[in-house]
């Protein structure tokens, strides 16, 4: 797998994919791996750069930079998001895409892996401007996505607009209307009921499913969110409605705390109006370190990566990890946990939901009949609770951890497609 | 139909790869530099050129191959588009353990400029894959091509991106490339490969292009220089470039004083005999032992007075330290990018004129396009209308760098390098940019 080489061993902790790339490795050892699959399965199959020519609203011309790259396609189409930053690089781009391949086949949806990205400031360019360079970018695409083929999904800086935009330019090129290019979609332009809440709510599955692993009861749990934003704030609402206690949740500089649970929907309505958690009242405000350390049943760190680490994983109280964000434990620490006996549900299962809803847009696309969200989320739940349920038997059949169990899980899922696909001239 | 089977794959008569010459830490930037004075010589906006300093795709694709024990090998497969402002893209096929994606980047971007400056209708692309077909098994060797062929498959096609061999590419393996694509796209796709052998949509001429463009290039410039008759001529190169310029030079009367290849040189004033110099590099796969002439060492080969050089091997062989030494009338480049920069404004201090690669050998991209064009319309060229054609668009582009030369005040090198960059920028702006 090609990822940037960290110059010291503390920025090889805080590198998510030389992190993912260690857990894929342990996998390929655990399950004896043939060495001509594991070179495959270390190399993206397909990769494209190009140049993304955009007239800018000052008639100029701006040449950017674009990337496409589909790690897997074994089992499926490939699939995942395309960011617009001023840094992504195409090594950050092949790491997310394997990523992705290993999280849809976690969940045992039939994609691969892809992700895609386009190196730009986005609050630099105006409205016309991104719909100008997403057009062309998507036109620059057209040999390589497709329903069948690639199919993109929002991230990094792009959203349901951006997604209008690919579906129009591809529909617009193809000369017919095809609304499964793409998913996260506004609903009523092909988008699913219930994608909004779709990672949160697979976060609280799982808490739910480790909860009852663990022998927990099934309600009044104590509960820790790190991040109220789409992942955080739905996952904690629906946490709070299956009865359990949110004790303290933060956002991006403020954390706040009360024993007795925070009223969810309070905090969100107070973060809605005022951009900002800071000013809640009626609870302890404490920083960012004590939120991850404070005693609670379950930790559920869904704002960004690298914030469970060797310096601060001996300290984590909660029983239960899940991983709402991606990359959240670095590998040192995933050691410490392991020692001291918490359970993480990893990301690549935890914030699957996602993915799991994503798939379910584009079956709703293929055959054009759209389902209710409660059809949604009971479909979202079934998908969920058998992936806990598969890491949870290949735990005891590796002896592993639960994240290596689900790279074991992944890994196999893929390797079997591969080996009976064969290798075509 | 051919008499015989294809002939067998011999390393030593692969291709003459299309090189420019490339500084190994930055080739795109170096091979850049000459479009960059051209640029600024011409005026082009920032905004124009700017599209035209990255390539448009480039796309890489694992490229897994059973090996010889039923192994798994995973290749990585290359293709490059610079630009398509022109047409569909044309490009090599580079089977190379160390290919990488800048070189591949810099040959496509070369091959933009040279296409454009010939006035045929091609962007340049280029291709490859890290994988090295000599001493390898012929199996292992097709699957590789198939799969890299199926793999680059959505950007080729007649209309989109062409195919032509390059370094370790024989006949053999642009048949496996057609025969791969045809397959995929269920009909017989002729003009997606060229380079292809006669009777398999090859086209006449493939083996005395290159020689007769230098030959007529040469005799133009001479006839400029008030020079007339019979030429005494040095050729570095007996391979396949080589041995065209040698044949083509003496069937039309000149006088071979000196040839050399890379482990041998000779020189006779009173001319060599190129039949049996050729005919012992075919049976030998070396110059080395022939009896021809007086054996000499290759810097002296480069440095012989003679009438006319020509350089038909390698890259860098004119350089800062012997073309103060160089004793020929008039150099016509038939390898590639031959001479450096340094030794250029040496030869030019020296009134020494130079015919650059760029139009002597232009016989190799226009035999290629003839290829094309007979495969879209299905209907084979004689070797008198090849001939025809391809002496009238060397001496037409001769002629126009000529005067943009004049125009500009500039050497014969920039002049053509000034007509490829002019109209690419002029059709890409022509054309807008379409989202």
């Amino acid at each position: 797998m090609p990822a940037p080489t960290p110059a010291t061993p503390e920025a090889a902790e805080s590198n998510p994919f030389v992190q993912m790339q260690r857990r894929f490795d342990r996998a390929a050892e655990l399950l004896e791996l043939d060495r001509g699959l594991y070179r495959i399965l270390s190399t993206p199959a397909q990769e494209l750069t190009l140049s993304v020519p955009v007239k800018m609203d000052d008639g100029r011309i701006r040449v950017f930079e674009g990337f496409r790259v589909q790690h897997s396609i074994a089992r499926g189409p490939a699939k995942g998001g395309i960011r617009y930053a001023p840094d992504v690089h195409l090594d950050e781009v092949r790491a997310l895409a394997a990523w992705m391949t290993w999280k849809c086949a976690v969940v045992d949806v039939p994609f691969g892996g892809g992700k895609g990205g386009v190196v730009c400031d986005p609050r630099r360019l105006s409205h016309s401007e991104l719909e100008r360079l997403t057009r062309r970018y998507t036109a620059g695409l057209l040999d390589l996505i497709g329903p069948e083929r690639d199919v993109p999904a929002p991230d990094m800086n792009t959203n349901d607009q951006t997604m209008a935009w690919i579906m129009d330019t591809y529909s617009v090129h193809r000369r017919a209307t095809n609304t499964a290019i793409v998913t996260g979609k506004p609903v009523g332009l092909g988008g699913s009921q219930g994608r909004t809440e779709a990672t949160g709510l697979g976060v609280a599955f799982m808490v739910r499913e480790a909860l009852a692993h663990r022998g927990f009861p099934d309600h009044g749990a104590r509960i820790v969110v790190q991040g109220s934003g789409n992942v955080g704030g739905w996952a904690a609402r629906f946490l709070q409605e299956m009865g359990h206690k949110v004790v303290a949740i933060s956002d991006i500089d403020t954390a706040i705390h009360d024993e007795n649970g925070l009223d969810v929907p309070a905090v969100l309505e107070w973060i809605g109006a005022h951009r900002t958690l800071r000013g809640y009242p009626g609870a302890e405000v404490i920083d960012n370190d004590e939120l991850l350390t404070l005693p609670c049943d379950v930790l559920v760190p869904a704002a960004t990566e690298n914030q469970i680490t060797s310096q601060n994983a001996a300290r984590i109280q909660a029983s239960i990890i899940v991983e709402g964000a991606n990359g959240p434990t670095t590998a040192a620490a995933d050691q410490v946990l392991e020692e001291r006996g918490v359970f993480v549900v990893p990301d690549i299962l935890a914030n699957a939901g996602g993915v799991t809803v994503s798939y379910f847009e584009w079956v709703q696309d293929r055959m054009g009949f759209f389902w209710e969200k409660d059809d949604v989320f009971r479909r979202e739940e079934r998908v969920m609770v058998d992936s806990f349920r598969s890491i949870v038997d290949a735990m005891d059949r590796y002896q592993a951890s639960p994240r290596i169990a689900a790279y074991c899980v992944a890994v196999e899922r893929v390797a079997y497609c591969l080996q009976l696909r064969g290798i075509y001239a | 139909m051919p008499d015989s089977p294809l002939p067998p794959f011999d390393p030593a008569e692969e291709p003459q790869a299309p090189t420019p010459t490339l500084d190994p830490d930055d080739p795109f930037a170096s091979m850049m530099e000459r479009y960059d004075e051209a640029a600024a010589m011409l005026g082009l906006s920032p905004d124009s050129y700017s599209v035209l300093r990255k390539p448009d795709y480039e796309f890489r694709f694992a490229v897994p191959v059973l090996d010889e024990h039923g192994e798994i090998e995973v290749h990585h497969g290359w293709r490059i588009r610079h630009n398509l402002s022109l047409g569909p893209c044309l490009g090599g096929l580079r089977l190379d353990r160390n290919v990488t994606s800048e070189e591949l980047r810099a040959l496509a971007a070369w091959t933009t400029w040279k296409c454009a400056t010939l006035n045929i209708p091609f962007g340049g692309s280029m291709g490859g894959m890290d994988y090295d077909p000599r001493g390898r098994a012929r199996e292992v060797t097709e699957r590789a091509v198939r799969r890299y062929t199926a793999g680059a498959l959505d950007f080729l096609g007649p209309d989109r991106d062409v195919l032509i061999p390059d370094l370790h590419c024989d006949e053999q393996i642009m048949a496996w490339c057609l025969d791969t694509y045809s397959m995929h796209v269920r009909h017989t796709e002729n003009a997606v490969v060229l380079g292809k052998p006669l009777g398999l949509g090859g086209t006449h001429g493939r083996d005395w292009a290159i020689g007769r463009g230098v030959r007529l290039l040469m005799e133009r410039r001479l006839a400029e220089m008030g020079f007339q008759g019979r030429a005494r001529v040095v050729v570095q190169g007996a391979g396949r470039v080589g041995s065209q310029v040698l044949r083509e030079l003496v069937a039309h009367g000149h006088l071979v004083i000196g040839v050399g290849d890379a482990r041998a040189s000779f020189h006779s004033e009173s001319g060599i005999d190129v039949e049996a110099l050729l005919a012992w590099r075919e049976e030998h796969g070396t110059l080395e032992g022939f009896r021809g002439g007086d054996l000499i060492g290759g810097e002296e080969l480069l440095e012989l007075p003679c009438d006319v050089l020509i350089p038909a091997a390698l890259s860098r062989q004119l350089t800062g330290q012997n073309a103060a030494r160089i004793h020929a009338k008039l150099v016509v480049e038939a390898a590639n990018a031959p001479t450096t920069k340094k030794a250029d404004e040496i030869l030019q201090e020296r009134g020494i004129p130079v015919v650059p690669d760029l139009l002597g050998n232009a016989g190799a991209l226009l035999i290629a396009y003839f290829e094309w064009v007979q495969n879209r319309m299905g209907y084979q060229w004689t070797e008198e209308q090849v001939e025809d054609r391809l002496v009238r668009m060397v001496m037409d582009a001769y002629e126009r760098s000529r005067r943009a030369a004049a125009e500009h005040k500039v050497n014969l090198r920039l002049a053509a390098c000034m007509l490829g960059v002019q109209q690419v920028a002029f059709f890409d702006e022509l054309r807008g940019i379409y989202a």
